[in-house]
């Protein structure tokens, strides 16, 4: 068991796992994503296809490989974390040996005020003193390093207990989460003067599994905290209402474009609505948002066959095709409407994302705090007799801002 | 008032002080170096207006399209090797490789690539947890410059002395630049990502190239303290580092698609 835990010690090995994390995610990133199986031989050939799926470069962030290799550095960190803290945070509480290691023709006084001036924390035991600084800079890799361990055990139990949904709403529409429902009050979308989206407001009126009613605002980078989750601003959609006559069926259709229809025995597709009707290269599609020439294409189908194809202007009449075709469409009426993405998502690793992060920050803050030293001196015949440990800061360099440049 | 006077302005000031560092360097001139450093606070100074101006147009702090982090990184970049020239006295090679490499980035703001157009931001961009994350990786960034130009020269240099000085310097700027990095790249941008899109960490191809960064200098550092590795093989570490932090920055948006794709 010793002999385990020793091999996770090493500080080698810590190296050598962040080495080869770096090039197991690297490759990830080089490699599309989540594609179907047949994607990867026929864009990398056969045998690469097949390495890429084996290894499982085609999803590396949940790859057997990277768990594997996460789960090393996990409890090699720790390990190593452990061992540190239980080596060299007692020593905080401990007064240094009395071993000297080097002595100063200095004034006790004079070097005192040296090191109060240098930020040192001093304490006299017996006749002689321990001065110290830096205890939190000595400690800061220690707390980054529980933010690591803390963000890897974050990141699993967000992945083991992620779950959103996507809601596209209009204004009026209801959704329900978490036994709450929610309607949309209202949906704005601001723009710039150039027409650049400025933000995306949605308004919404929050009614809980006992009946309370709230109002709640959810708007690009604020979120809503609802039940045990919260809401996000995704995105937004523009659709359009119509309303059309089908002449010779005596049906009325009133509702969003894009979408089909039975009445009659048939089968009717509409398509999106163009406002500003124009044609390129064979392609339809709207100049704007303006009503200029405002279309719908509609075809009608039965039995599986296709049997007829209309082009619908509402300024001016356009014969289907084939132009005997009994059924004649009417644009009667049509409405812009703007839907709201919104997405709920529900986790349990959010506390101990936030935690790691607070840990991480901290530590790193920290790393930037004045060195670790530690000082026991007393007098000797004259002189001072001093211990000094400095942590990643030459002796020589402290001492002389202690003394002010004055030698031994 | 036109912002970009004041950062084509600054352009010029760069390449003259790469040229007069050029010339330090060849002439071992150190009057040279010195008036190089100082233009470089002219720079800084000179851009400081079109900074301001920039952000009084967009109505937000200019660092959300690649144009504002390019000039940013080149404005912060002069002040901090200014000071670094002040504190640690950086020699006329290091200042050489720092500055080149700031102009190179500075450059790109006058390429095709990013647009000097004052727009301001879409929706996400609009967080002021996105301009911690950006000013802090930055800043981070412009340290790991120096590492870099310290681990050139490290190379260049013949005596051991000024070996064990850019060895000093490239460890320090890491030092300095490592948890302003952690900060910016990974605490604040997760915390960003997570009021934007719900997930602290979403595999994003920029993300995951910015762990890769932040493993590499964690090596560098792990290497030192625990391996006592010095001199030769720590400055192969920090070009390995720096050259994926470039990639981080660039390569990422334009050879691979992902959250990150507009800046």
């Amino acid at each position: 068991m010793n002999k385990v835990l020793n091999s996770f010690k090493s500080i080698k090995l810590a190296v050598v796992l962040m080495i080869l994390i770096s090039i197991l995610i690297g490759i990830g990133t080089l490699i599309p994503q989540h594609r179907e199986s047949e994607f990867y031989t026929q864009r990398y050939g056969e045998l690469l296809g097949k390495v890429i799926l084996f290894l499982q470069f085609d999803k590396y962030s949940s790859s057997v490989l990277f768990g594997v290799l996460l789960s090393l550095f996990f409890v090699n960190t720790l390990v190593c974390t452990l061992s540190r803290v239980l080596k060299i945070w007692p020593s905080f509480f401990k007064i240094p040996e009395k071993k000297e290691n080097m002595k100063l023709k200095i004034s006790r006084d004079k070097f005192l005020e040296g090191l109060k001036k240098e930020g040192f924390k001093i304490k006299k035991t017996g006749e002689d003193f321990v001065a110290r600084r830096g205890v939190l800079s000595r400690i800061a890799p220690d707390i980054i390093h529980f933010g690591i361990l803390a963000a890897i055990v974050g990141g699993l139990i967000t992945n083991l207990t992620y779950d959103s949904q996507l809601f596209t709403l209009k204004e009026g529409d209801v959704a329900r989460v978490d036994n709450i429902e929610l309607r949309l009050v209202d949906f704005e979308f601001q723009l710039y003067e150039d027409g650049r989206p400025k933000d995306w407001i949605s308004k919404l009126e929050i009614v809980d599994d006992e009946g309370k009613i709230t109002k709640g605002v959810v708007e690009v980078n604020k979120p809503l905290r609802i039940g045990s989750g919260r809401i996000y601003q995704w995105s937004y959609k523009q659709k359009w209402e119509v309303k059309l006559k089908f002449e010779g069926l005596d049906f009325e259709y009133s509702g969003p474009d894009s979408t089909i229809i039975e009445h009659g025995g048939y089968k009717i597709y509409l398509s999106n609505f163009f406002p500003n009707l124009k044609i390129s290269g064979g392609r339809a599609y709207s100049e704007g948002n303006e009503p200029l020439n405002p279309a719908i294409y509609v075809e009608y189908w039965k039995d599986d066959n296709l049997v007829a194809r209309h082009w619908v202007f509402e300024k001016f009449d356009f014969a289907p095709s084939p132009e005997d075709f009994n059924i004649i469409c009417k644009i009667e009426g049509y409405y812009p409407a703007l839907y709201t993405g919104l997405l709920y998502v529900r986790e349990k690793g959010e506390f101990a994302m936030f935690i790691s992060l607070l840990l991480i920050g901290l530590g790193s803050i920290l790393l930037t705090t004045k060195n670790y030293v530690v000082v026991r001196f007393w007098e000797n015949n004259g002189e001072l007799s001093v211990y000094m440990y400095s942590h990643r800061i030459p002796k020589e360099e402290i001492l002389s801002k202690i003394t002010g440049g004055e030698k031994n | 008032m036109n912002s970009t006077l004041f950062y084509t302005g600054t352009f010029f000031i760069y390449l003259l002080v790469v040229f007069l560092e050029l010339v330090a360097i060849i002439s071992k001139k150190d009057p040279i170096h010195k008036i190089a450093m100082n233009l470089l606070l002219v720079a800084f100074l000179f851009q400081s207006p079109g900074v301001i101006i920039r952000g009084i147009q967009i109505n937000f702090i200019p660092l959300t399209s690649t144009y504002e982090a390019v000039t940013f990184i080149g404005w912060i970049g002069a002040l901090i090797v200014y000071l670094f020239y002040k504190i640690k006295k950086i020699d006329s090679i290091v200042a050489f490789f720092s500055t080149v490499t700031l102009t190179a980035l500075y450059a790109i703001s006058s390429s095709p690539i990013a647009s000097s157009e004052a727009k301001p931001p879409i929706p996400a961009l609009q967080s002021y947890w996105l301009v911690l994350h950006v000013s802090f990786a930055f800043i981070g960034e412009v340290f790991f410059i120096l590492s870099f130009a310290a681990a050139i020269a490290y190379f260049i240099v013949k005596s051991e002395a000024k070996k064990e000085r850019m060895d000093e310097l490239m460890y320090r700027s890491i030092l300095i630049g490592f948890p302003f990095f952690t900060l910016g790249a990974l605490v604040f941008g997760a915390i960003w990502a997570k009021y934007a899109w719900g997930r602290f960490w979403a595999w994003d191809p920029k993300e995951t190239w910015s762990l890769i960064t932040w493993l590499i200098y964690s090596a560098f550092l792990h290497s030192r303290y625990m391996m006592k590795w010095k001199g030769k093989r720590s400055a192969i570490i920090a070009i390995i580092a720096f050259l994926a932090m470039i990639f981080t920055f660039f390569g990422v948006n334009f050879l691979l698609s992902g959250l990150h794709s507009y800046g």
